[in-house]
């Protein structure tokens, strides 16, 4: 008897000799480690990682959040109202970023910016890395690391000298480190002005306090919601917003947004390596099984301490170390998948989703705590086994009735799991299908969409926009092959800007708002209904006309042509604008959602206070359409755009294809998500029945010799095996397709989607891997020898 | 009461038996002849290892001959497939075990049903029926429910004869069926053999015990895999001293 590591390698020897066994077990292991490890790297950078700010921990951010996402938003007057009581050092308030033109040496590039006050960036903690920090002067910029790297040539020798954005001349005053993120990527930090009481009272707008030394988080939150309170009237804020107001730390704020649902996924991912630990616990018993009679030998022969299980330990430690390289590197790529799906203001830092040292401990020792577990579950039998032969000479182990009963409650779980995961899959796949064949509602072939910024500083006017867009469309179209051209800041597949409008009963409805230069609508491909598109006589002075989608002729109850649309915003005047086109609905909020109202009104047209709003917060895009639409590069449209706006970037060209493609990438990604989820775990479950059926063959040959000795042919034997995995997987079906009811039932439906028409395929799908998985443990109790009986197993 | 002879249940002409391990051969069984009639009650006797085991696993379709017929209830078994031989096996031989071989998770009830859950076309009503008699035979109707772990050896051995008479099998093969029980169980086992073949059945035994080869019509005498010598019950009781423990049915045995 060999011990020590040449008793190791023997033992890798003998279980190199069942290359199926070996392959499975390290897959089992290998797939709850990659889970784990993939889930647990998102924890770590998500949740556990801290933000790359120095001295954040008494840094909050105040304001409303939304019923849906914890980050708070403020509006300047808000920022204003709370003001600088006693319990903050310091504050600071930035705009949400928007796009902007920056003209560096010629090189003209649609960048990130963020506009922000002088105590923004201190109240944080961040001061740049070179140069200084914002003064409050206008025409001045703070250049995040990746832009400095990117345009400036990493050069710090940029500092001081002068770069355009939006046409202005700017100064670059310092470059900040390459950790600094806050929700989102941005290139340049510029000045915020806002005006004294501005009478802005949008939330776009994030504010950051620095609390004094001792003040927690609750006061200044009572602070924030008693002053929301007090000016309830003047900000709009009905009693049941009211309850949103208040102040989060920032170290929240920051994890907040990814924390419930990673913290979820990870909890899966235990599920998995707790599965796939049962399941190894199990292939590890087939094993000792197998070995319990040389075991039972070697301490007959004086074997002592861990001698005896020497094999079974060196067996492990091979299982382990296929395991775990085929876990970390599947869990890596599993991080990163992942990581590729998420939504970006949920990274902490630059440097995405680290799959590093912690996931390579955390994914080791997880196997490792995994592996003793299981094998200790396996010695145990082995021992039991021993004692029993060596008190009753009977070859029957002792103990594994309890084991054998874990084993198949453990199956009807897995297999409740594998269905409930595998309906919500073929109807997260049915959907995404379906969906797929929603027509969109225009067309979508031979046309191109660019983006361009035609900021407030080069273009200060609607009028300046309206004619750079005239020009523009005109270059178009001069190009071969382009039937129509013009500027919207809405899309036929994803718009997302809406104003509020008056019904007849006088409420308002907030409609889609769409703004459009002649050539727009055509060139997004709507097909009109009745009247006519916008042309170039819908001008400032003539009379004010819209067009409008069939969803808005049904919601406001209009005649259509003819008829009169009243905006309720604010910021547009009262007046009527009658209504000259009616075009097709189009499902420009996702094949899933029904179409919207939207109103579209002529840019030359539009109010100049709701056009600052819109042009602050969006891009427009130009859009063009004809056999040659599709191949229009963007250094032509650049070149063209150029001859009229020398410091205007084109960004992000695409076909209208590849936008409506865009649109279905979320459902098709849930459905390859759900499709690998419900994989793993019909794998697992199959696994998992196999396993236990095959420990019960080979523990219990000499059953199963009796009962072949008793007239049970090969096929009834293997019929046992096949009855009792198939009735295993029945019940834990029932018991998934009851949950399945339940969370059908339940409000997280509407998360979900349940469809109940897929539960037969699941389940007849569910039946079949628990046919597959009896194959070889049938098989195997087939070929049992009835002689068994009498010589023993 | 006819004259004939009563039939034969089991014939063996030329049966032998060759296990093969690489290239060495070892000819457990040579040249066995051997006839075994309705109502029969024999006894193969011998050292250990001259092949009781095999000839009897030979008998009741375990295994295979090397050469030779066997035939059972006249017809020739030999070139049977698996599947044709369980078959056989369940419908026409019973089988008790020296080691009980209970299925450990069956109630009695269950393992003496056993059997009769492989035969085509049997009722449930009738398999209950069926079990309800056999264990009343063996005296242990009253433990249908209980799980062999709950008997004793000697219930246990019970049992595995109830379950081998359940399904009314044409011979009872039995392998050392006391060689696991003290002397007292071994007695009451044997006695309730002896019962069994009085009331009709064919009973093929292999002991090693001689005290009880009494108990048999016939012992065969198997040495180094051949029969040696054939004697009959009349003169081997002559040469016993012991009797055997009355068994009455349907009591408790204990
Ligand atoms: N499956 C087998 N493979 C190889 N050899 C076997 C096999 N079964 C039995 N033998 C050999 O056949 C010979 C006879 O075995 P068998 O079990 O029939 O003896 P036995 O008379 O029943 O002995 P005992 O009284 O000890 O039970 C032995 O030498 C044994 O080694
Ligand atoms: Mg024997």
């Amino acid at each position: 008897m060999k011990g020590g590591i040449p008793g190791i390698l023997h033992a890798w020897r003998v279980l190199a000799r069942y290359p199926g066994f070996l392959a499975v077990a390290a897959l089992n292991l290998g797939l709850g480690v990659a889970a784990a490890t993939g889930a647990f790297a998102l924890v770590d950078s998500l949740v556990l990682h801290r933000p790359p700010f120095p001295d954040h921990a008494r840094v909050v951010l105040y304001g409303e959040h939304s019923p849906g996402g914890p980050v708070r938003y403020a509006s300047p007057i808000f920022f204003d109202d709370v003001g600088m009581p006693a319990q903050i050092e310091s504050r600071g308030i930035a705009r949400l970023p928007e796009s902007v033109n920056a003209d560096v040496a010629g090189n003209v590039v649609l960048a990130s910016a963020q506009r922000m006050d002088a105590g923004f960036l201190p109240t944080l903690g961040v001061s740049p890395e070179a140069g200084e920090g914002l003064s409050g002067a206008p025409d001045e910029a703070v250049v995040s690391h990746g832009f400095w790297r990117r345009m400036l040539h990493a050069d710090l020798r940029a500092i001081g000298t002068r770069i355009t954005v939006n046409g202005r001349p700017t100064v670059i005053r310092g470059v900040l480190s390459p950790d600094y993120r806050l929700f989102t990527d941005v290139d340049l930090f510029l000045p915020l002005h806002l005006a004294p009481h501005a009478a802005d009272n949008a939330q776009n707008m994030t504010a950051v306090a620095r609390l004094r030394p001792g003040v927690g988080e609750r006061a200044f939150s009572d602070h924030v919601h008693a002053v929301a309170a007090a000016h309830a009237a003047a900000l709009r804020i009905g009693p049941d917003r009211l309850p949103f107001y208040g102040a989060t730390w920032l170290d929240d704020q920051v994890t907040g947004l990814a924390r419930p649902t990673v913290l979820l996924f990870f909890s899966c991912a235990l599920a998995v390596m707790a599965i796939a630990g049962l399941n190894l616990s199990s292939l590890l018993l087939i094993r000792a099984v197998a070995r319990s009679h040389g075991t039972a030998l070697r301490i007959a022969l004086g074997a002592r301490g861990w001698r005896p299980w020497i094999p079974a330990v060196g067996e492990a430690l091979l299982v382990g170390i296929l395991a775990v390289a085929a876990g970390l590197s599947t869990g890596n790529v599993v991080a990163h998948v992942f990581a590729s799906l998420l939504p970006a203001e949920w990274l902490i830092s630059h440097d995405a989703i680290a799959f590093d040292w912690h996931a390579w401990v955390f994914g080791i020792a997880l196997a490792l705590v995994t592996l003793a577990v299981a094998v200790v579950g396996g010695s145990v039998h082995e021992t039991s086994g021993v004692l029993f032969r060596e008190r009753f000479a009977s070859g029957r182990a002792f103990g594994t009735k309890t084991g054998r009963h874990a084993r198949r409650v453990m199956n009807v779980v897995q297999t409740a799991i594998a269905v409930m995961l595998l309906a919500w899959s073929i109807g997260v796949i049915t959907r995404w299908w379906d969906l797929e064949h929603v027509p969109m509602g225009f067309d979508t072939a031979q046309a191109q969409v660019f983006e361009i910024k035609a900021d407030d500083a080069q273009f200060p006017t609607v009028v300046d926009v309206n004619a750079l867009f005239l020009e523009f469309s005109g270059r178009l179209l001069a190009q071969r092959g382009i039937r129509y051209a013009g500027m919207s800041n809405h899309l036929p597949g994803s718009g997302s800007f809406v104003m509020p409008f008056a019904l007849p009963d006088g409420s308002t409805y907030y409609a889609q708002y769409g703004l459009a230069t002649p050539g727009a609508l055509q060139a997004m491909g709507l097909r009109l209904l009745s009247g006519r598109h916008f042309d170039a006589g819908d001008v400032g002075g003539a009379g004010r006309v819209a067009m409008v989608n069939e969803a808005y002729l049904k919601t406001f109850g209009s005649g259509g042509v003819g008829d009169e649309v009243w905006p309720a915003s604010r910021l547009s005047p009262n007046a009527p604008l009658r209504i000259v086109g009616v075009v097709a609905d189009t499902r420009h909020a996702g094949p899933g959602r029904p179409p919207e109202p939207t109103v579209f009104i002529p840019l030359a047209q539009a109010w100049e206070s709701s056009f600052d709003f819109v042009r602050l917060y969006m891009p427009m895009y130009v859009i063009v359409r004809g056999p040659d639409a599709e191949g229009l590069s963007m250094e032509t449209a650049s070149r063209e755009l150029h001859r009229t706006a020398p410091f205007v970037a084109v960004a992000h060209a695409r076909s209208m294809r590849d936008d409506a493609r865009q649109v279905m990438a979320g459902f098709r990604r849930d459905a390859v998500i759900s499709a690998i989820l419900a994989l793993f775990a019909m794998f697992l479950a199959c696994i998992g029945l196999y396993s236990s059926e095959s420990v019960d063959v080979m523990s219990r040959r000499r059953d199963y010799a009796v009962h072949g000795a008793l007239g049970a042919t090969p096929m009834d034997l293997a019929m046992i095996v096949l009855a009792r995995n198939v009735a295993v997987a029945m019940i834990g079906t029932l018991l998934g397709m009851g949950c399945t009811l339940l969370a059908h039932r339940s409000p997280l439906q509407t998360m979900l989607h349940i469809q109940l028409e897929v539960a037969v395929p699941a389940c007849v799908a569910m039946l079949a891997v628990a046919v597959i998985a009896s194959v070889i443990p049938a098989w195997r109790a087939a070929r049992i020898d009835p002689l068994h009986a009498i010589h023993g197993a | 009461m006819s004259l004939d002879p009563p039939a034969a249940i089991v014939e063996m002409s030329g049966i032998g038996k060759v296990f093969r391990a690489g290239a060495i051969e070892n000819h457990v069984l040579t040249d066995i002849h051997l006839e075994i009639r309705q109502g029969e009650f024999v006894s193969i006797a011998g050292p250990s290892g001259c092949g009781k085991t095999t000839l009897l696993s030979l008998m009741g379709l375990l295994d295979s001959p090397s050469h030779g017929e066997l035939r059972v209830l006249g017809h020739a078994v030999t070139g049977l497939g698996r599947q044709a031989r369980a078959m056989v096996r369940n419908r026409h031989i019973g089988f008790v075990f020296q080691s009980f071989n209970l299925i450990g998770d069956l109630t009695v009830a269950q393992n003496v049903e056993l059997p009769l859950t492989y035969r085509d076309g049997m009722g449930r009503k009738e398999r209950m029926q069926r079990t309800a008699e056999a264990l009343a035979s063996v005296g242990l109707a009253h433990r249908m429910n209980q799980f062999p772990a709950q008997l004793s050896g000697g219930q246990q051995q019970r049992v595995a004869v109830a379950r081998a008479l359940a399904g009314e099998p044409a011979i009872l093969l039995a392998d050392e069926p006391t060689g696991n029980l003290d002397l007292r169980n071994g007695e009451i086992v044997m006695g309730l053999l002896d019962r069994l073949h009085k009331a009709g059945h064919t009973i093929c035994m292999v002991t090693h015990d001689e005290r009880f080869g009494f108990v048999a019509d016939r012992v065969i005498r198997l040495l180094d895999g051949q029969v040696v010598d054939e004697s009959t019950y009349r003169q081997l009781k002559h040469e016993a001293e012991c009797g055997l423990g009355e068994v009455r049915a349907e009591e408790p045995l204990f």
